[in-house]
């Protein structure tokens, strides 16, 4: 039941856009899905859809590739270790489950898409590292096997907007509160744990119709609505203000003691010339 | 018989067993992007030839595949700075950068270049030239004719051609010499064109005179010798032998392709594979063949290619489980971790430089003839 809704709420879109509010008051939860937006011309919009969640953040002046839009705008990426640089494996540590070492499968892997503002999605045809978004546009992620983000690129805005998560509770947990969202920020847009809500998605069922119907006015978008006890929202705005920097969000491959400093690379080196040192004196000792 | 106990005597290890433990170096290597591992490897790989590796041409080898190695990694790097698609936060160097049609996507010519890419240019070079040292070491340590006489039967035509062909290229270089040594005592010191027609005469004659002689050897051992096999028999044998061919290279695109059906991975390669050698078997069951003092495989064999295992099979394991001990940290750059079990796996594969039989050295194939007690090893 639950793996089937995204695929219906893709079918559903246009009948949500339709029918508008009612439908979605009734079905699904209403998102503000534009919430972090660029404003204006300047910046380029970044959507991140992990098929549970949809993440809207803007990455300022002009990035020079779709990946550089992503980091700047906050993600952390994770390359596949024989692609480093051209391939997007893992955003914000999702999925944890590919071991990023190969080309992710056809079927589990990061979408590169990009837009116009108010425009529709297109599928990249040059690589995330390659395509060089302008101000102004929108590049999308999203991940699965190739759809499109689920929501529309959000509209051109004059105003700016704060950054929110929109991440949705399921529509059976409660009945809904919207309630305002715990982190809003004033301008610049920031990026306030966005790693651990994202990390927290595969468990949640969202559902996001278009925001332009589905929230007709922009004010309502710096809301986000969570409700029922336990919703990565609760999380996220359990860590608002520990992330300052965006690579501090990034979950690091390191191992568990810590990052390796000094000693350890010491300790290799000693190790590197304890056995290339054996290696040339039996050479010379043949030799000889 | 393992270690110490077949350790006393040279003799030549098992040239498969080289190559088994070779190739469990090279996969080991395969696994990982990590400098220190890396170069660790390469390390161990360096310490066995120079510990076992033999006096013959062969065995002089491994130093041309390490500057191979380095050419690698300085055309990977080179080849990064100027097309490669330039990636990360440390500028090192800034570039000009050419913008190309939107059709030519992809190449990245000039531009600024950051520490993150350069060093994930060098280490892929890197892994590459350290598995390139694997196959040099096994090529070094390896004599490639005794490991073509550890064919299967049915192909034994073949290994004996591929040896005879192997042999060209040293013997007329050594005819070239004698002949030229020849000319030097009497007097003769032509150089370069001009003693082309003085020397190719006698090198060309001294070839044909080998050939005659090896002809004449390999008949009077039976080479070319056929025995007669039933017409139902050798068809049973060519088309088990090609079935398992073709199912074999149908699994391999099963293996490979992950769209396929599963049955066609796998399973079909294993069972082509089954067939082929059920094909071996078959056609060397009628070859009437022995060889002259085959090579042993004893415990020093095993010992060398479990070496070899382990240390793939260790990194193989934590590649699967904690891949990111394995990964240079490039985003954000961090100092290299130094794991303990793949560290432990590599110096496993270093075992082999001390446990195995010493090599054979001329002296003391001299000292064979006469003494077979006392072997005086020169050094």
């Amino acid at each position: 039941m639950r793996g089937s809704e995204p695929r219906l709420l893709r079918h559903l879109t246009g009948a949500a856009a339709a029918s508008g509010l009612a439908l979605a008051g009734l079905v699904m939860t209403s998102a503000p899905a534009s919430a972090a937006a660029c404003s204006g011309t300047s910046g380029v919009t970044v959507v991140v859809d992990t098929g549970g969640s949809v993440n809207t953040r803007c990455a300022a002046g002009d990035p020079a590739s779709g990946l550089r839009a992503l980091t700047a705008a906050g993600f952390s990426v994770t390359y596949p270790q024989q692609y480093p640089g051209s391939v997007v494996c893992r955003i914000n540590g999702f999925p944890a489950s590919d071991p990023c070492v190969r080309m992710p499968p056809a079927d589990a892997y990061w979408a590169f898409f990009h837009a116009t503002r108010g425009g529709g999605w297109t599928y990249s045809s040059s690589g995330v590292s390659s395509y060089d978004p302008r101000p102004g546009t929108v590049v999308g992620f999203r991940f699965g096997a190739g759809q499109q983000p689920r929501v529309a690129p959000p509209e051109p805005t004059a105003t700016s907007a704060p950054a929110v998560t929109t991440t949705k509770p399921q529509p059976t947990s409660a009945p809904r509160t919207t309630t305002s969202a715990p982190e809003v920020t004033s301008a610049p847009p920031s990026i306030s744990s966005g790693a651990a809500a994202t990390a927290q998605a595969p468990g949640v069922t969202a559902s996001v119709p278009p925001s332009h119907t589905a929230t007709p006015s922009r004010s309502a978008s710096a809301s986000a609505s969570p409700s029922g006890p336990a919703t990565p929202t609760a999380t996220s705005s359990a860590t608002p203000s520990t992330s300052a920097t965006p690579l501090a969000a990034a979950p690091t491959a390191e191992p568990d003691d810590g990052p390796p400093g000094m000693g350890t690379l010491v300790a290799g080196a000693a190790l590197l010339a304890l056995v290339g040192g054996g290696a040339g004196w039996t050479a010379w000792k043949r030799r000889a | 018989m393992t270690g110490p106990m077949t350790s006393s005597l040279p003799r030549a290890v098992h040239p498969a067993a080289w190559w088994g433990w070779a190739i469990g170096m090279a996969v080991a290597a395969s696994t990982t992007t990590n400098p220190v591992l890396l170069l660790l490897a390469l390390c161990v790989v360096a310490l066995v030839v120079a510990a076992r590796r033999g006096t013959s041409p062969w065995a002089r080898a491994f130093r041309l595949y390490l500057w191979l190695g380095l050419a690698i990694v300085v055309v990977r790097v080179v080849l990064h700075v100027l097309v490669g698609l330039k990636f990360g936060e440390i500028v090192v160097l800034r570039l000009p950068e050419v913008t190309l049609p939107s059709w030519a996507a992809g190449i990245q010519v000039g531009g600024t270049v950051y520490l993150e890419g350069l060093l994930a240019a060098a280490l892929a070079g890197l892994r590459l030239a350290v598995m390139i040292a694997c196959i040099g070491a096994a090529n070094a340590l390896a004599n490639p004719k005794r490991l073509l006489r550890a064919l299967p039967g049915a192909l034994h035509e073949i290994g004996s051609a591929v040896v005879v062909s192997v042999s060209v290229a040293p013997q007329l270089a050594e005819s070239v010499q004698r002949v030229l040594r020849a000319r030097q005592l009497r007097g003769d010191t032509t150089r370069g064109l001009r003693a082309v027609p003085t020397v190719a005469l006698p090198v060309l004659e001294d070839t044909l005179e080998r050939s005659l002689l090896l002809a004449a050897a390999m008949d009077s051992r039976g080479y070319g010798r056929t025995e007669h096999v039933p017409r139902g028999h050798r068809l049973v044998t060519g088309a088990v032998t090609l079935g398992g061919l073709l199912a074999s290279a149908v699994g391999i695109y099963g293996v490979l392709d992950a769209t396929t059906p599963a049955m066609m991975g796998t399973p079909t390669l294993l069972a082509g594979l089954a067939l082929s050698g059920l094909g071996l078997w078959l056609g060397g069951r009628h070859v009437p063949r022995t060889t002259y003092r085959p090579d042993p495989w004893r415990g020093a064999e095993w010992l060398t290619v479990g070496c070899g295992v382990f240390a793939a099979a260790t990194l193989v394991t934590v590649s699967r489980m904690t891949p990111e001990l394995l990964v240079m940290p490039l985003t954000p750059l961090a100092v290299p971790p130094l794991p303990l079990a793949p560290v432990v796996g590599l110096l496993v594969g270093a075992l082999p430089a001390y446990l195995t039989p010493a090599p054979l050295r001329p002296a003391a194939r001299v000292a064979h003839r006469g003494a077979r007690d006392r072997v005086v090893v020169r050094g």
